[in-house]
Formats: C-alpha cells, sequence, structure tokens
C-alpha cells in the first residue's frame, strides 16, 4: 500500500512523515522546504505501507517543478493523508476538494491545533466529518500530539463519491463548509504577531534584518572559532595527532606509504597525508563551523524568519533578474551548495532557474569552503575575509545584473505566504542539526580522502605539474598566483575545502591569498553540486552557465590582481 | 474601485475584480485571492518592495506588479478584522 502525505506548503507535512516513519527529513517553517518526494515505511495492522512525503502545493495545477513532483505521484497513490493547516482551513480545502474529486481514499490531518484557540478560531470538528465523509483527526505535529491517532484511522481512510468541481462549484462547497463549521472571534494581536510585521516593513525590517544577520555572523564564528581553539586543535595536536603518528611509524618506519598516510609536515593542513589532513580537515577545521552554522540556520529556518527576509531581499533580487524568493537558495547554499540547488526547484520559469544556480556558484561558497577562508584568510584579520565575500557579493550582482539584462523574459514576482513566528521546537531542531552535520559527515570525508589520494597519485607520477605548466600562463600572468595553485583548483572540483587548504603550504601574500580564495569559489561548482546542476538545468544551461564562471573567475582573478594596491 | 498597489496601510477592502490571465488568476487562488474576499494592508512597498497583506489571518507578501492587477473596494477601517467571510 502507497500512503501520500498532500497537502498545502509549509503545513507540517515533514514533521508528521518524520513523526510517522521515524525517518529523518529536513522540515522548516516555510513554504517549500520539501521539493522532492521522500519515502518511509510504516507498519498498519502488521503490514508493511509505504508513505511518500510529498512536496506542498495549493491546487493540482503544477505552477512549478517541485508542483510537478506532487502531481504526478497522485497516480501511484493508495490512500492520502491530507495535511490541513487547522488555522487556515478555507484555503486548505481547496486542495481537498480537488483530491476528493481524484476518488482517492484520504484521511484529514487538521495540523497546528494548538493554534486554533490563540487564533480566536472555533472549529466544530464533527460538522466538518460531516461535511467532508472523511475521517478528521487534529494533530500537533511537532508535539507528536494526535499522530497515534491519525495513524489508527489511515485503514479507515474514506473516498465519497464526488463529480469533478468547476473552480465555482468548489468555492462555493467550501464557503457552505466554512459557515458551518469555523467561527473566528476578535482578538488582539500578540506579541509574536506585532513583531513578526515590524520584521517585513521597510523601515523596521531592515536594521532589524542587519542586525540579524551580524548577530549570526557573530554567534557562527565565535562558536565555531572555540570549538576549533579549545576542542578540535587539542585533540589533533596533543592526542591524535603524535598517537597516529607513533603507530603508522611501526608499521611505516618511512616510505612512501608513510607519506601517502602522515604527509611530511607536522602542520596538518600543509601535510598532505590520508590520516593526517584527511581527517583534520573536515572534523578538525570544518565540522565546528558546519555546526555552528547549521545550528543558526536551523533557528532561523523553524521560527520562520527566512520568509521576511525574502520579502525585504526582493527588491535587490529584482535587480538581478530573481525574486525575493531566491534568498533562500542563497542562505542554503552558504551551508552547502547542494540544498541551494535543489531549492531552484520552487522557482517557475527556466530563466530563473538558471540565473539563480549560476549566481549560487559563481557567489555563494559554502560553509566547509568558508570554514576554511575563515581558518587561512582570516589569520592575516577578519577585514580580509570581509573584502573576499564583499567581492563575492559585488560579483554576484553584476553578472546577474547583467543576465537580467541580456536573457530574454522578465522575472515573476513574488506571492508567498509569511507564515507565523513558532518558537522552535528544541527536539525537531536538534534532530534536523544531527540529520544535516550525518549528511556532511557522510558526504565530505569520503571526498575529502579521495582527493587526498588522488593529489597524492599524480604528485607522485608528476601530473601536477605538467598541468601546472600548461595553466601557468593565466595562474602568473593573469591572477599573479604560482602556478603551484593548479593542484588546488583540480582538487577544488571534489572538495572546495581541501582546496583552500592546499594553499596552505604555497605562503601566499595577502592579496594572493584573497585572490585564490575568490577564484576558488567562482570556477566551478564542486562535483556533488555540478551533477545536481546538470539534473536540474539540463545539458545546454549546464554548459552556458559554467561558460559564464570561468569567465568571472578569470577575469575577477585579474582584476584582483591588478586593482590591488 | 484601486488597485491593492494603491492602498494606503491599514486599509481593508474586498477583492472586486482579478486582472486578466488564467495562470495569474489559479496563482491568485491558491493563496485564497478570490472575488469577494476582504484584505487587509499592512505593510506598503518602498521602491517596489512587495505589498504585505492580510488575507484570513495569513500574511501574504505580493510583487507590486502583481498588486496593480487586483482590484479592491475600500471599506471603512473596522475593528473587527481578520473576519472570514465568504460570499
Amino acid at each position: 500500500m502507497k500512503i501520500l502525505l498532500m497537502g498545502n506548503p509549509n503545513v507540517g507535512k515533514s514533521v508528521i512523515f518524520s513523526r510517522l516513519t521515524g525517518a529523518h527529513v529536513i522540515s522548516s517553517n516555510y513554504p517549500g522546504t520539501t521539493v522532492g518526494f521522500t519515502k518511509g515505511r510504516i507498519w498498519l495492522d502488521g503490514k508493511e505501507a509505504e508513505l511518500i512525503d510529498v512536496p506542498g502545493i495549493y491546487r493540482l495545477q503544477p505552477l512549478s517543478k517541485a508542483d510537478e513532483v506532487a502531481v504526478k505521484m497522485l497516480n501511484e497513490g493508495d490512500v492520502i493523508i491530507n495535511v490541513v493547516d487547522a488555522t487556515n482551513l478555507e484555503r486548505s480545502l481547496y486542495l481537498t476538494m480537488q483530491l476528493l474529486e481524484q476518488g482517492i481514499p484520504m484521511i484529514l490531518a487538521l495540523n497546528m491545533w494548538d493554534d486554533v484557540k490563540h487564533k480566536g478560531i472555533n472549529l466544530d470538528l464533527e460538522k466538518l466529518k460531516e461535511f467532508l465523509k472523511v475521517p478528521v483527526v487534529p494533530t500537533v505535529a511537532v508535539a507528536g500530539e494526535g499522530i497515534k491517532e491519525l495513524v489508527a484511522h489511515i485503514t479507515q481512510a474514506k473516498a465519497p463519491h464526488i463529480h469533478p468541481h468547476t473552480d465555482e462549484e468548489r468555492w462555493v462547497d467550501i464557503g457552505k463548509i466554512i459557515k458551518e463549521t469555523q467561527v473566528i472571534t476578535h482578538r488582539h494581536h500578540t506579541f509574536l504577531e506585532k513583531l513578526s510585521d515590524a520584521s517585513i516593513m521597510p523601515y523596521t525590517g531592515a536594521p532589524l534584518a542587519l542586525l540579524i544577520l551580524i548577530l549570526c555572523f557573530a554567534v557562527i564564528r565565535l562558536l565555531g572559532e572555540s570549538l576549533i581553539h579549545y576542542v578540535m586543535d587539542p585533540f589533533f595536536y596533543h592526542l591524535y595527532g603524535p598517537w597516529i603518528i607513533k603507530l603508522v611509524k611501526i608499521v611505516f618506519p618511512s616510505g612512501v606509504m608513510y607519506n601517502i598516510l602522515i604527509g611530511n609536515s607536522t602542520n596538518f593542513i600543509e601535510s598532505l597525508g590520508l590520516l593526517t589532513t584527511g581527517l583534520y580537515v573536515p572534523f578538525g577545521m570544518v565540522l565546528p563551523y558546519i555546526f555552528s552554522f547549521y545550528l543558526v540556520l536551523s533557528i532561523l529556518e523553524d521560527v520562520g524568519y527566512l520568509p521576511r527576509l525574502a520579502v525585504l531581499a526582493d527588491t535587490i533580487m529584482h535587480r538581478v533578474g530573481l525574486h525575493g524568493f531566491a534568498i533562500i537558495t542563497i542562505v542554503l547554499g552558504l551551508g552547502c551548495n547542494v540544498p541551494g540547488a535543489l531549492s531552484t526547484r520552487v522557482l517557475e520559469t527556466r530563466r530563473e532557474k538558471f540565473i539563480a544556480s549560476t549566481l549560487l556558484c559563481i557567489s555563494v561558497p559554502c560553509m566547509a569552503q568558508s570554514a576554511m577562508i575563515i581558518g587561512l584568510v582570516g589569520r592575516h584579520g577578519l577585514r580580509y575575509v570581509f573584502l573576499v565575500y564583499g567581492i563575492l557579493m559585488l560579483i554576484g550582482i553584476v553578472t546577474g545584473t547583467i543576465l537580467d539584462r541580456v536573457l530574454k523574459g522578465g522575472s515573476p514576482e513574488i506571492f508567498m505566504e509569511i507564515p507565523s513566528y513558532h518558537f522552535p521546537h528544541v527536539g525537531a531542531l536538534l534532530k534536523k542539526l544531527k540529520m544535516r552535520i550525518q549528511e556532511f559527515l557522510n558526504e565530505a570525508v569520503p571526498l575529502v580522502l579521495l582527493g587526498i589520494l588522488i593529489i597524492n597519485v599524480l604528485n607522485a607520477v608528476g601530473f601536477m605539474k605538467f598541468i601546472s605548466f600548461l595553466a601557468a600562463p593565466i595562474t602568473t600572468r593573469v591572477w599573479g598566483l604560482p602556478q603551484e595553485v593548479i593542484p588546488a583548483m583540480i582538487i577544488g572540483f571534489l572538495r572546495k575545502d581541501v582546496a583552500v587548504g592546499m594553499l596552505e603550504p604555497l605562503h601566499l601574500s595577502v592579496k594572493q591569498l584573497v585572490t585564490a580564495s575568490t577564484v576558488l569559489t567562482v570556477y566551478f561548482p564542486c562535483v556533488a553540486t555540478f551533477f545536481i546542476l546538470l539534473k536540474e538545468l539540463g545539458m545546454k544551461d549546464m554548459i552556458k552557465a559554467t561558460l559564464i564562471m570561468v569567465t568571472v573567475a578569470i577575469t575577477i582573478g585579474g582584476m584582483i590582481n591588478f586593482l590591488w594596491w | 474601485m484601486v488597485s491593492l498597489a494603491e492602498m494606503k496601510v491599514n486599509t481593508s477592502g474586498i477583492i472586486k475584480q482579478l486582472g486578466e490571465g488564467a495562470q495569474f488568476r489559479a496563482k491568485m487562488h491558491s493563496l485564497n485571492f478570490r472575488i469577494g474576499k476582504r484584505i487587509k494592508i499592512i505593510g506598503k512597498s518602498i521602491l517596489h518592495s512587495p505589498v504585505v497583506v492580510e488575507v484570513d489571518n495569513t500574511r501574504v507578501a505580493i510583487g507590486t506588479g502583481m498588486a496593480k492587477k487586483v482590484f479592491l473596494e475600500v471599506i471603512d477601517e473596522d475593528p473587527s478584522h481578520g473576519q472570514s467571510e465568504c460570499r
């Protein structure tokens, strides 16, 4: 049996999914968190059933790729759990009607049931059941309330016979249902609602946004640095390091294997050994920042701040051919470009997706890379880190403006629901954090190790020297960098964090470090992002995007080199 | 009738007409912008930033271009806002 979890965006489908399956999926407080479908298994009366978390839709006529995914899933479903935001019943009923017309058995989960009273809404459950002729179960998914009842009702799902309605007829029916089941009483705005309005108004919202972003950066950096300084570095340099070196020496006193495993430096970034750099970069340098970044991001997401940021950024984003929602692509991309790239599915046109993806690759360094930039460039002063970010932002705006002018078609406008602020649910938040860290470790560690192994092999056979020699004209003449940065750029295709780390033994000047860090961000996406984008954009657009990246990289590297005082 | 883009902050209106285009109307309907719906303006745009409105207890941001295609009849300021009235 296949059970579909369907409903409007941001009603808590993914939370219910995690609750039902025990599987972990990312859920946040903004529409469009789920863009592909996730499958899980649950047990029903001793039988196994498949549960599918479907992206949120408002109607069965798709407007975006995420919508298409959702509508396609309908053909496969045996039962629908229709998740409805109880505080927003009227709007949810439109999709509910459409789903009922499909003739697939349904049960209704009235989620966010706890908010109904706060919002001054009175709902008559019995009457609602009467009208819809399907089981209705109130739930508070984040707290796990009503989940058991929901499971118990799945087998009682019903498919009342309904003829296909016209739009007009549906709204008439909905009007009737609402009139009979729902009474809304007046109440005063709560503090959170006032804060909510203040954070979207341009005059109060913009300073607030700036404050929040500064605060976020400060927390991420402070937490990240502290973890490195007080936990990771002591562990690697005083405990693990001496121990592993001793251990490897027993087996391989010296020679090729010793060099591959440990390397030839006491600095764990420089040594390029599998067991030193290979573990120190992902765990010692990047993980602390991944942890602190995703902690902060998860809080922002679950509180519901991101849609407000989208509204505020709308004007600026229009200049680069996008609208406010694309800020979510950027924010997610700052963590890892892969979820950033996936989030472009919510954007409606091919043009928007192309611009958003290209800008993501060009000017958004992922946290793994940022951690290394902060580590290496930050040593010369935090202002150089900001310089790198400033340059990246600038080329993003310039490239975006040009793309907006050159590409045909206009950019659609923002039209999005702004969810209420919620106090984050600590349990759910920590679970999400854990999941994202796990994802990072699963993806990053093998690739980092592979990258370092490749460097060792290519170095040994002299390939690096050869390719560096070929690329020397651009690196030395245009960028003012030694040709030894070329191996870093080759490895950058695999992992950008390792690539930035490979600049360490070159002892570059500040200017060169800034140039190299910028170029390493812009020139090409990492392999994981590349393949996601290839799938999302198609071969033709990806080639175009890549050409833009390479052009921008060569140009910006040259500009920094020649304009630096 | 005035367009949503022209309405002042803190005033309410009832949607009387939606601009042309099936796609546009479908989009509007998805967030419950329908003829007969009551809307309150929460925030107005400066520099073409989106208009923020309240429909049925929900805040929605709508781009200025789209806001120009939603026409309303302004109604008197009524303290009992957020009422869900349906035609």
